[in-house]
């Protein structure tokens, strides 16, 4: 059957004498030019939704020509008889007589013919011409329109047939014809559903005898194709396509069922079969082999398989039918391979591989002309690809069974079973090129690329990398195959890459594998390239182990032999080839370290998983411990062979530096190549996942070179800052020694170094400083001095190298960071005193920070020999406790005839309080233990006290040590403990002697000042200071004394000077009335006293403080000023500052006049 | 109707990466390809219609019909089916995605499987009970029940 029409049938009929009429010309024309009809919405009764006929194209033809009803049995395509008729009167409305005479038995012999028709509807259009109706437009009407005659006599039901369609050749309007347009809408779904009904309950009857004997598929299927072809006429293409789905279904079924008793055979192969385009329609006359029920499962299928992909390319579906083509030439293939004996050789391969092409050239024939999107675009060539892998798969098929190809992956993937290698000459192939390509291997390879890529280009083009690689794998194959090694090398190695970021590891591993074998059979020089993919490969085999899909049989064997030859490579390679986190092998540090027992060093266990399963040569193994502030610790030690599993290997590092580690990295080395792990948690991503930070903790060797740094016993403010290094040698005799200091803050004066200890070697450079020849158990203290620090503390990273006698090729090295606090414990302010020739200093000394300080004395030092320094004596405790909350006072005076121009120096012996009692513990705890043992029981004892402070207080009493029981329990060394403790518990003890004092050493400026005034308010008598009543008015006589000791500053000798000075007695009014000059100028002499009489009255009773007198100079001018003015310093005091006058309440009577009245 | 045969199945992770593929015929290698190959179209079913779990029948190769399911976790179940002359239903093959998607809950259900990023490899014995499950549906499916 061809392609059924795309146009429903509409036949129109009229008067033979308007029918030749010019305006029936006009009139068909207009009325063609409303076709093809759109939008017809079909609400049907048998279907749920309404659906939409976007086009319907109308074929208008003369009821004349159409033939009778054909006599055929065949069920045809329903709308190859017309579904409306029209009836076209031309008639005024009133013109009653033309329609009675000319018209009406015409039409009556037309609708008889046409109700006779089956499922036909019909439509009478009444043509009124506009220009004639104005004429008649006035006319007394009795008998009613033509039109309501036409509807009295052919409208005999509720649905309206007639319609009027006003002409005027003049103006062609749409609008005249929208009812008319309507109403065939209308007849034309009518009819249609009315013939539908009936060919469908036809159908439904047909399939309902399915069962019974006698039924034919072939009929059934005519008639329901009919019903296909009739929804594809009316542009229902899905309804088409639902249609030929269930012939499909129902086909399956009976196939199912094994009725095929109505069929000759499931293939009758004709010569051009097996190559004849798929989907072509016109491949064979299919609708008459199955009227004559002679056609084979083989052509029924693909005989709906067309028409199923036909529909689907007009609906715009093409990857739908890519993959329907795909899916049947596969599945049907299957079967077709079942009869296989029966086909020529190659058959069905041959069938396949035309059929996909042709498909594949049908649908761009189909794309063509056609717009799709980029998505659309992108599926229709993915679909495509598809087809043209299906078609290199058959190629697969036959090159294996046809020996062009060897009989193994990927070539093989298409076989299911191993196939015997069939002699062809494949002369019965329909296919040209592949019967060629049988017979030419060069030919075969050709048709092979070709074919290959152009599927790659097809997937390349709908994005589908995936099935890209996959291809450019088996072209590779194809390349080894045919021994061009270096395409399929280059192909090889760079597929891995892709399936590498998804751990596609089976996948990767096995283009890795091949890509070594490749490098194998070229014999190429095995470097680093090679070496590369050999990691490569060797990480994925460790992940996946035997899951890997190797081609080998003994995989084992086949690892051994690569690690053999990566052993001899990873030495002979140039340069270091650097593999992080190779997973082949996984190392793991252990928590604790430990310590070696007769030499300064750290061991450290690590245990190294070897993931294959053979094992692994190597040479050494190494682990980079961090500390803080950039310390690192390397760990290494040689060791031959990883056996598969777990090897545990202990390294060795010279150093001790306690504390605890981050795992930085690990190596494994082989030769060249370094296996490098590294356990950092800010390398990338991998950081994200939750991984605790590998912590290595490194115990204390109390027995190994120790360095420290320290302050200085003695600071002298004025001097440049130093510090102290104490080296202790421990178990070492150490040849040399070199030790450096850096710090981020502070500048070292290395150079400037010098030893406390005699008799030490010391070399000092500006960078370093080295010792020689240090025996065991010395302690050295080095003195350094620095550049002041801004900061209170300063950090300083100490490294020092050092190299035994005993191991004298081993250097070792001490790492020490160390935090020093650079401020001193204490502060010390001043405040002086001036009377007369003496000065009175008062020191406070407080601590800075929450610490105790105890200090021990102090002492004010000059080297002047005039000046007489006198400590105020505390008779106290001798050491005091400065705490926070309390300093201490010290308090001197100097006596001096003479300004003192030299500074004086304040020593402070002080420690703090931890040091002292520190010292104490060591003391005791040295009396007590082991030299073994003494590092650790110290180490409980100030452990126990700082975590108790309640000792302290008793301490600072009675200097006895009571440890907290608490603190100790359960720690071991009862015995030692209990004997310090008692020891420590002992009153009395000399505090002072045991330990070291530290020292500061203050500079102190004795203070100058120009005039010293000293006032006094002088009484006659005795007796008027001890009996004076209140308003009693007592002289007295005011006298400043000045004295010019203390002025340093000034050259010539103080008697020669003299100042402007003035003075002021200070009121008091509620208590003394002061009488005379109580403000004047005076000129000041040294040593002279300027005298002033005054009188006070007392103003009431009781014991009264004198009145202050202010003393101060005027500015001054003179050579030294350099002109200006400037004011001499002055410092007053009153004499009688703290005398106080008793003052009587006065006696005896008291009259009072008090006027009355 | 002949019973349908499970050829192979893969689940493979949400990142794309392989979690599992189960080949219950030989040709192992085969199947890895088909599973990472399906990879590529079921991105463009899952752009398509995001929100189907089954995404149907991907594409025929071979002998082979090649469905796919993804989970709501985004866990693609990939089902190759031996290809035969009939149209096998939808609702069949999304009974046995159901079946497997259940299969592999149980399996990571275990409170001592590392669910790290990437998977636990294949290769686990984590994964024992698993395969034997899969085992058993393959099994159950292919003997028609």
């Amino acid at each position: 059957m061809a392609a059924p029409s795309q146009s429903a049938v509409v036949s129109y009929s009229a008067t033979p004498g308007f029918l030749s009429s010019p305006t029936w010309t006009q009139i068909q024309q207009a009325f063609r030019a409303q076709f093809p009809l759109r939008n017809i919405h079909w609400k049907s009764t048998s279907r749920v939704s309404l659906v939409t006929i976007q086009e319907l194209d109308i074929k208008l033809v003369a009821l004349d020509s159409i033939r009778e009803e054909s006599v055929s049995q065949i069920p045809v395509n329903l709308l190859e008889k017309p579904l409306l008729n029209v009836y076209f009167v031309l008639c005024d409305d009133n013109d009653l007589e033309t329609y009675r005479t000319t018209v009406r038995k015409h039409a009556k012999d037309w609708h008889a013919t046409i109700s006779a028709r089956k499922n036909q509807e019909w439509l009478i259009i009444q043509v009124v011409k506009q220009d004639t109706k104005i004429q008649t437009g006035a006319f007394f009407q009795l008998k009613g329109t033509v039109l309501d005659k036409l509807r009295a006599e052919f409208n005999a039901d509720k649905r309206e047939r007639c319609v009027q369609l006003s002409w005027s050749s003049a103006q062609d309007s749409p609008m005249v014809w929208g009812e008319i347009v309507n109403k065939l809408k209308d007849g034309l779904l009518s009819a249609f559903e009315g013939a539908l009904s009936q060919r469908e309950e036809d159908v439904r009857r047909s399939e309902s005898q399915r069962l019974m004997p006698g039924w034919n598929f072939c009929t059934f299927f005519i008639l329901k194709e009919s019903l296909a072809s009739s929804f594809q006429s009316m542009h229902l293409l899905t309804e088409a396509l639902m249609q030929y789905d269930e012939l499909e279904n129902t086909f399956a079924d009976v196939l199912s069922n094994k009725n095929l008793s109505w069929f000759g055979s499931l293939i009758t192969p004709a010569p051009r079969d097996d190559s004849a385009p798929l989907l072509s329609l016109s491949r064979k006359s299919y609708r008459d082999l199955i009227l004559a029920n002679t056609i084979s499962i083989f052509d029924l299928r693909i005989y709906l398989l067309a028409r199923q992909c036909q529909l689907l390319a007009n609906m715009n579906q093409l990857p739908d039918a890519c993959r329907r083509s795909a899916s049947f030439l596969g599945a049907f293939g299957r079967r077709l391979r079942e009869v296989q004996d029966s086909l020529w050789p190659f058959f069905v391969e041959g069938w396949i591989y035309s059929s996909a092409l042709s498909v594949v050239d049908q649908c761009s024939e189909w794309e063509e002309g056609r717009k799709f999107d980029k998505t659309q675009l992108a599926v229709v060539n993915a679909g495509k690809g598809e087809l043209l892998e299906l078609a290199r798969t058959q190629l697969d098929i036959i090159g294996v069974q046809s020996a062009h190809l060897p009989a193994k992956p990927p070539f093989s993937h298409a076989l299911s079973l191993p196939a015997p290698i069939i002699e062809t000459s494949g002369s019965e192939l329909g296919n040209k090129d592949l019967a060629r390509a049988l017979s030419d291997k060069e030919l075969f390879y050709d048709l092979y690329i070709g074919i290959t890529n152009r599927a790659i280009d097809m997937y390349a083009q709908a994005g589908r990398r995936k099935f890209a690689l996959k291809l450019h794998g088996s072209l590779a194959a194809l390349d080894v195959h045919r021994s061009q090694f270096d395409t399929a090398l280059t192909t090889y190695t760079s597929l891995p890459a892709h399936y590498a970021p998804h751990k596609w590891d089976a996948l990767g591993g096995l283009m890795l594998s091949l890509a070594l074998d490749t490098h194998q059979t070229l014999e190429k020089p095995k470097d680093g390239e090679w070496l590369h993919v050999l990691l490569s490969f060797l990480s994925a085999f460790s992940t996946h182990g035997p899951d890997l899909l190797l081609t080998k049989e003994d995989s084992a064997a086949y690892l051994h032999g690569l690690i053999t030859a990566m052993r001899v490579s990873a030495n002979d390679l140039k340069q270091d080839l650097i593999q992080s986190d190779h997973s082949a092998m996984s190392v793991r540090v252990h928590e604790q370290a430990r310590l070696q027992a007769d030499r300064d060093g750290i061991l450290l266990d690590v245990t190294i998983l070897n993931r294959l399963p053979c094992a692994i040569p190597i040479d050494e193994v190494g682990v980079v411990l961090a500390g803080a502030e950039n310390v690192r610790l390397n760990f290494v030690a040689p060791f031959e062979t990883l056996l598969p599993g777990k090897n545990t290997v202990t390294l060795a590092c010279p150093a001790s530096s306690p504390g605890t580690y981050l795992v930085d990295s690990s190596e494994v080395i082989m030769g060249k190549v370094v296996f490098r792990w590294s356990y950092r948690k800010d390398t990338g991503k991998v950081g994200r996942v939750t991984q605790k930070p590998h912590l290595v903790r490194i115990p204390k060797d109390h027995h190994a070179l120790n360095v420290q740094i320290r302050q200085p016993k003695v600071v002298v403010l004025d001097q440049p800052s130093s510090l102290q290094v104490v080296i202790n040698s421990g178990r070492n005799e150490v040849n040399s020694l070199i030790l450096s200091l850096s710090s981020p803050t502070a500048v070292f004066r290395m150079a400037e170094t010098s030893a406390v200890e005699p008799d030490v070697e010391l070399t000092a450079t500006k960078e370093e400083i080295m010792l020689n020849n240090i025996p065991k158990d010395k302690q050295l203290t080095l003195i350094v001095n620095h550049a002041d620090v801004a900061s209170s503390t300063m950090r300083v990273m100490v490294n020092v190298r050092y190299v035994t006698k005993m191991e004298p090729t081993i250097t070792r090295q001490v790492m020490i960071n160390q935090a020093l606090l650079v401020t001193l414990p204490i502060s010390v302010n001043v405040e002086d005193f001036f009377r007369g020739t003496r000065l009175f200093s008062r020191f406070t000394v407080s601590t800075t920070s929450h610490q105790h300080v105890r200090v021990a004395s102090t002492s004010l030092e000059c080297g002047h020999p005039g000046l007489k320094v006198v400590k105020c004596n505390s008779n106290g405790r001798d050491i005091l406790s400065v705490t926070p909350a309390q300093p201490a006072h010290f308090l001197f005076f100097i006596d001096s005839d003479t300004p003192v121009r030299e500074s004086l120096t304040l020593h402070v012996h002080y420690r703090m309080l931890r040091d002292e009692v520190q010292s104490l513990i060591e003391e005791a705890v040295h009396s007590v233990a082991e030299p073994a043992t003494q590092g650790i029981i110290v180490e409980l004892i100030v452990r126990a006290l700082e975590s108790d402070a309640s000792w302290i207080e008793q301490y600072g009493l009675t200097n006895e040590i009571l440890l907290p029981e608490a603190a100790l329990q359960g720690v071991g060394h009862i015995e030692q403990l209990q004997k310090v403790k008692d020891i420590l518990a002992q009153p009395g003890k000399d505090v002072r002697a045991s330990g070291s004092w530290r020292e500061m050493q203050i500079p102190v400026d004795v203070p100058s000042m120009n005039i010293v005034a000293s006032v006094h308010l002088e009484f006659p008598s005795k007796d008027t200071v001890s009996s004076c009543y209140a308003g009693q008015a007592v002289p007295v006589k005011l006298g400043i004394r000045t004295s010019f000791n203390w002025d340093a500053s000034a050259e010539s000798d103080p008697s020669e000077r003299q100042y402007q000075m003035q003075y002021d007695v200070e009121e008091m009014v509620r208590d003394w009335l002061v009488s005379g000059r109580k403000k004047g100028d005076f000129i000041a002499k040294d040593g002279e006293t300027y005298t002033v009489e005054l009188t006070l009255i007392p103003l009431h009773h009781g014991e009264l403080l004198l009145p202050k007198v202010a003393v101060w100079a005027l500015p001054v001018g003179g050579p030294l000023t350099m002109g200006s003015l400037s004011i001499p310093s002055t410092e007053a005091y009153q004499k009688h500052g703290a005398e106080r006058i008793m003052v009587l309440p006065r006696g005896g009577r008291t009259t009072f006049v008090t006027v009355v009245g | 109707m002949a019973p349908t045969r499970i050829n192979a199945v893969a689940f493979i992770g949400a990142n794309n990466h392989p979690i599992l593929i189960r080949s219950f015929v030989d040709n192992a290698l085969k199947y890895h390809y088909i599973a990472h190959t399906s990879l590529d179209v079921i991105d463009e079913r899952v752009s398509a219609s995001p929100k189907d779990s089954y995404l149907g029948l991907l594409y025929s190769i071979d002998d082979v019909a090649v469905y796919a399911y993804i989970t709501p976790l985004n866990v693609k179940v990939v089902l190759a089916i031996a290809l035969a002359d009939a149209v096998i239903p939808d609702i069949k093959v999304l009974m046995i995605f159901k079946t497997l998607h259940l299969a592999y809950y149980r399996a990571i259900s275990n409170p001592f499987l590392a669910l790290g990023n990437p998977p636990q490899p294949v290769s686990s014995p984590k994964w024992k009970n698993f395969n034997r499950q899969l085992d058993e549906i393959a099994h159950v499916v292919s003997s028609g029940a």
